[in-house]
């Protein structure tokens, strides 16, 4: 038990590494320990080692807001928080942005959890009845969400170049191509906007109570639900989730900031449920548990259900007490200084990352990104870099 | 929403989790039968076929032998021996039925 606590704080360390730093991502730390695992197992169990792995996992899908809002620089799993966390940011409000999306991993955590019975019964029914379908229902929801935005023509401008950027890409031998994917597509194209327009952060207001009524409750279940079903399915995840929620649900910033931040907790802890009733890992850092432990039964996804609580918990304490710090240091310092760093920060990752064919994906990307903001229509078309090669792989 | 009242259902979270935590530690397998090791050693026959390679290695590092048994042999005997590969904390490892000397 001791060894499982430690296991637990040493991977809870590890998240707020990966949660705080753009563009280091959890799965980078997995493969990782994945490499010098032959090493760490002279110490250690293959259990404790899955045990770092979700601990990190958890607490980085808590405190990766914290960059996407105060920063403008996203992972690929909160790029739907950026442009409404930004938004909050320039009201002043920035931490309360943050606390919105801990409320919905914290209270989707605990909803995912209660509802894993359920999912373990209807997951391999689920499966085997969507998996034939899935492209042509994607294809629907896409449909729809161009039809309700209010400038059409842009819409499927921006979602067919954004489609075509993400087959290449996704498709070529680029290293890490996610990162400057969708860096450029939804991160630099939003911070050169602000720089453009010389915006000023301005004093963030840190109340002890934020105003959220039932409706933006009901994101809760939305997030549950959305982030759940698609850590089922291959090349679907939480910014995919996120992208089609809000097609399907109209809500406003403060819903969808509980509703992106549940959709990316909930998405990383029900593919543990995944690979109990499919034995398939839907994210990285899962799969590199199941590469280390390879099977999950009935009592180890019981023993995961309570760390991912106990992580939950001290995450959510974690995220408000460092949003709360950032908060005040982003007052300080002249968000065009800050916005010109995170720019040439994550150039230069995307060079180390993914060479220089992953700075021109970079750029190619933020002229992309920047179509939907300075033309009126939906952010969410731009997903198509995502969703496109979603719909080919399941339809062709 | 208050930000006590989510501290507070944070607390509540690691209360539960930590009970339950001790619960099914008791009954979870920590060890696990996949093999995860690493060997080291020098080719000494190559055999490509369709689909896979079988390559023999001379190991650098010798295999641990468990015997539950006593067995009287020494340093330099030559010995055959019948059981099957286990692991042991991730290691390799070979658990002996029978050692018999040759």
């Amino acid at each position: 038990m001791i060894e499982y606590l430690l296991g637990i704080v040493i991977g809870i360390l590890f998240g707020i590494i990966t949660g705080l730093t753009p563009g280091v991502h959890i799965n980078l730390v997995s493969v990782m320990l994945l490499s010098i695992s032959a090493i760490l197992l002279e110490w250690t169990s293959p259990l404790m080692i899955a045990v770092i792995i979700i601990s990190m996992g958890v607490t980085h899908t808590f405190l990766d807001a914290i960059p996407s809002v105060f920063l403008g620089a996203p992972d690929p799993d909160t790029v739907m928080a950026v442009l409404p966390g930004h938004k909050l940011l320039f009201e002043g409000k920035g931490w309360d942005a943050v606390r919105l999306t801990v409320i919905g991993s914290l209270l989707c955590l605990i909803l995912a959890i209660v509802l894993m019975p359920l999912f373990a019964l209807i997951f391999p029914i689920i499966y085997s009845l969507m998996k034939p379908i899935l492209g042509w229902i994607l294809i629907l929801i896409v449909f729809i969400m161009i039809i309700k935005d209010s400038n059409k023509k842009w819409a499927i401008t921006v979602f067919i170049f954004s489609g075509i950027l993400g087959l290449i890409v996704l498709r070529s031998e680029i290293r890490q191509p996610l990162f400057p994917l969708l860096s450029g597509m939804f991160g630099i194209s939003a911070l050169l906007l602000s720089l453009s327009n010389s915006v000023e952060v301005p004093l963030q207001v840190a109340e002890e109570t934020i105003d959220v009524n039932a409706k933006d409750f009901l994101a809760i279940i939305g997030g549950a639900i959305s982030g759940s079903f698609v850590a089922l399915f291959p090349g679907l995840g939480a910014a995919q989730a996120a992208a089609l929620s809000t097609i399907v649900f109209k809500i406003k910033e403060y819903a969808y900031l509980i509703l992106v931040g549940g959709i990316n907790t909930v998405n990383f802890v029900i593919a543990l449920v995944s690979v109990y009733t499919i034995e398939k890992a839907r994210n990285g850092a899962i799969a590199v548990v199941m590469e280390i432990i390879s099977e999950i039964d009935l009592t180890r996804l019981i023993f995961f259900a309570a760390i991912t609580l106990i992580v939950g918990g001290i995450a959510t304490i974690l995220t408000l007490k460092i949003a709360k710090g950032f908060a005040k240091v982003i007052e300080w310092i002249d968000y065009k200084w800050i916005s010109l760093g995170i720019i040439g920060f994550i150039t230069v990752l995307s060079l180390i990352l993914s060479g220089w064919v992953g700075l021109i994906v970079l750029v190619i990307s933020t002229a992309v990104g920047v179509i939907p903001q300075l033309c009126g229509c939906c952010r969410s078309n731009a997903m198509g870099c995502l969703l496109l090669p979603v719909i080919v792989f399941y339809v062709l | 929403m208050k930000e006590k009242t989510l501290i507070i259902t944070a607390i509540i979270c690691i209360i539960i989790g930590l009970p339950s935590l001790f619960f099914a530690s008791q009954f979870v397998k920590a060890d696990d039968p996949r093999i995860l090791s690493s060997l080291s050693g020098k080719v000494v026959k190559i055999a490509e076929k369709d689909k896979i390679t079988i390559i023999d290695v001379e190991m650098d590092n010798a295999m641990p032998i468990v015997s539950f048994d006593k067995i009287k042999i020494k340093k330099g005997d030559r010995v055959e021996i019948k059981g099957e590969i286990a692991t042991y904390k991730g290691k390799l490892e070979f658990v002996a039925d029978k050692v018999e000397r040759k």
